[in-house]
């Protein structure tokens, strides 16, 4: 009796036990992994969930069909949530992506593992470095899973389209040979899913502006919002759907070289570095080449035009000392654009200047000078102007040649 | 020129020579060109505006539309090449030929013939522009009797001028940025980009808001002027534009005794009985051309 006022999901268990004890064998039938470790006793109710310390509302409920198709559809729930010991869960450890999860790595019989994203990741620009790392604002970082917001159930997309009907008759063929069903099903998806891009090139900029143009965040690290880029052809091009257009990743990641490990721009290995930025630009191998005649000096303009620490070299903004995010900024700047930088960017400043001032005095002298014109034309003193408009005008156009 | 007469007499009204078949075809591909260039490079300047993707739509959308614009491009390219061959044909036949003749060609002598051509800036334009202003603020009736060509043609003309230098320029850097960037540094691409999406707007807003008013919303000329078909004027705006030209030409016409009075003028009671045109010297067969069937 003392269970029932120790706590209520205990309550859940007990009855569960009693009316639900086929659960776990019940799903075979439709192709699922048996529930083994009987976590959908309690995970399979749509109510499943509380509010936390900090007053978020978290969802502990599983639609086990829809897991069943994700990523992760063949893992075991215990296999990631390590800890589970205890009901009701006071000892869950966070879900680390480079735990080895008892299945085998085919090509090497090994346990499997992200491990090997995860050392990239961590020895990138957006890691917290290799040895545990002592970045500023760790909590700006990505996590995996900030980027991976994989749509946990997938859809049977295809390879060439995102048709169902088109994925299935694929599917079809599989099946011939690899009779059971569920499990050519999870194999295609996982092969196609590598096939192509999950994310449009307008999601791939949505996510990466996400951070990235958030000004204070990127001051706190010594960068600069990315808003420029769409100033860029390169983002009108996205816009207007172009096919391949080019996103962050098509200069950032190009073929060769891996989203998990993104360098710093001043990193020899980094493609937009001087060395390597002909290659990327020109993108040989790609699925997309891009600019295959480019040179150095086509390759060493600014693709991004200039942000905050241009207009700081320039003199323009004088940054507010108080703002202790900008200091990381004041001190990156010199060393990201050199002085010839500074230079054609005033040069850039002043035609801008030019056209605004060109555009501005000529629009608003000939908007005058219409209205002007027009109530001139309006009001012609009495008597007069009739034998030019009013008699003749009237009915004389197109009539000659 | 020769072939042409400077006046024509149409169900008796009478209508002037302006522009000659050559210019006006040079006038019909620069307007058709400029127009589909706007169309399918503003999309592309407000990419985020939300009529941007409809019209672009229109053109093909991005795979299409780039072809046209360059395609349009080009053809104002080769206008403007035609434009500057048909400028130094003028000088020549014009200018050159003439001053041979008469055994006065110098290099002084033709650059004056240059400087004082009627499309050419001159003095004589700021002080119309000022007689205008007072016109225009009613602090006098009389518009400034207009030359051959007034200071707002030349504005038409040379802003264009200017424009399609620039436009063809820094569109021609980032269409073959490649080969460009072989002879200059990278940044030219920058400043390109800039130049031609302002000076496109500045085009753009120009050819709306003064060309268009001026040649189709104006009082005087609404719905359309047709001398950009026709290459004649009517009388009563020449009169109005152009009252300097048009008294001279009608001297020489041998038409004196028909000159309108000057624009803004009260009207006499001998101007307003007068007929139109009055088909009366026959003085004039030699300079004005008869009405045609």
């Amino acid at each position: 009796m003392h269970l029932i006022t120790r706590n209520w999901i205990q309550v859940l268990l007990s009855a569960g036990i009693l009316l639900f004890c086929g659960a776990g064998t019940a799903s075979t039938g439709n192709g699922i992994m048996p529930d083994t470790e009987n976590c959908l006793l309690c995970h399979r109710y749509p109510a499943m969930g509380r509010f936390d310390k900090t007053g978020r509302k978290r969802i502990f409920y599983i639609a086990d069909e829809l897991f069943a198709r994700s990523v992760h559809g063949k893992l075991r729930c215990k296999n990631c949530h390590i800890g589970l010991d205890q009901i009701p869960h006071t000892n869950v450890r966070k879900v680390d992506c480079s735990t080895k999860c008892h299945i085998k790595e085919p090509s090497t019989g090994r346990e499997f593992s992200h491990i090997n994203m995860v050392r990239k990741y961590e020895a990138s620009v957006h890691g917290r470095g290799a040895a545990g790392g002592s970045k500023p604002f760790p909590e700006d970082l990505p996590t995996c899973k900030y980027c991976h917001s994989n749509r946990m159930y997938n859809s049977l997309d295809g390879l060439w389209g995102k048709s169902e009907a088109l994925s299935n008759e694929t599917l079809a063929r599989c099946v011939g040979c690899h009779t059971r069903k569920e499990w050519a099903r999870n194999f295609y998806s996982h092969f196609t899913h590598r096939m192509r891009r999950r994310r449009t090139q307008d999601e791939v900029v949505k996510l990466c502006t996400s951070c990235h143009e958030d000004q204070k965040k990127m001051a706190r690290h010594g960068l600069e919002s990315i808003s420029t880029y769409k100033d860029t052809f390169h983002w009108v091009q996205v816009k207007y759907g172009v096919r391949n257009a080019p996103d962050c990743l098509s200069c950032h990641v190009p073929v060769g070289y891996s989203t998990h490990d993104i360098r710093p721009r001043t990193d020899p290995v980094s493609p937009i570095h001087l060395s390597n930025r002909v290659r990327t630009c020109s993108n040989q191998g790609g699925v997309q080449v891009c600019h295959p005649g480019a040179t150095a000096q086509f390759a060493s303009g600014r693709v991004h035009a200039y942000g905050v620490k241009a207009q700081i070299l320039a003199g323009e903004k004088v940054p507010d000392e108080q703002e202790p995010e900008m200091s990381a900024v004041i001190k990156r700047a010199g060393m990201d654009i050199s002085e010839k930088e500074v230079f054609h960017y005033r040069v850039l400043k002043l035609l801008k200047l030019f056209y605004k001032l060109l555009i501005g005095g000529v629009i608003s002298f000939m908007l005058l000078h219409q209205s002007m014109h027009f109530l001139r034309s309006r009001r012609k003193p009495h008597g007069t102007g009739q034998a030019f408009s009013g008699k003749q005008g009237g009915n004389d156009q197109g009539r000659c040649g | 020129m020769a072939t042409q007469p400077l006046i024509k007499i149409k169900d008796g009204k009478k209508y002037f020579y302006r522009f000659s078949a050559i210019q006006r075809a040079q006038h019909i591909t620069i307007a058709s060109s400029v127009i589909v260039l706007a169309l399918t490079g503003m999309p592309l300047k407000f990419p985020d505006a939300p009529w941007a993707p409809s019209l672009y739509a229109l053109f093909g959308g991005i795979k299409m539309a780039p072809i046209i614009h360059k395609t349009a491009g080009t053809i104002l390219f080769l206008l403007f090449v035609f434009h500057l061959f048909y400028i130094a044909r003028s000088i020549y036949t014009d200018l050159v030929v003439p001053l041979r003749r008469k055994n006065q060609l110098s290099a002084v002598a033709v650059l004056k013939g240059i400087l004082t051509h009627p499309i050419m800036p001159s003095f004589r334009d700021v002080r119309d522009f000022a007689a205008y202003l007072k016109y225009l603020l009613f602090l006098s009736d009389k518009p400034p009797e207009g030359a051959k060509f007034t200071w707002k043609e030349k504005f038409d003309y040379w802003a264009p001028f200017w424009g399609i230098v620039v436009m063809v320029g820094s569109g021609f850097i980032m269409w073959h940025k490649e080969l460009v960037t072989r002879y200059v540094s990278g940044e030219i691409i920058n400043f390109a980009l800039i130049a031609h999406s302002d000076e496109a707007l500045l085009a753009t807003l120009f050819l709306f808001i003064w060309h268009f008013y001026n040649v189709h919303f104006s009082t005087s000329v609404f719905p359309m002027g047709t001398v950009f078909i026709t290459g004649y004027l009517p009388e009563h705006l020449m009169v109005e534009e152009h009252y300097d030209y048009y008294r001279q030409v009608m001297k020489e016409a041998g038409l004196e005794d028909e000159i309108l009075p000057p624009p803004g003028s009260r009207r006499e009671p001998v101007a307003a009985e007068m007929p139109a045109a009055a088909p009366s010297a026959a003085s004039r067969e030699s300079l004005v051309g008869g009405e045609e069937a």
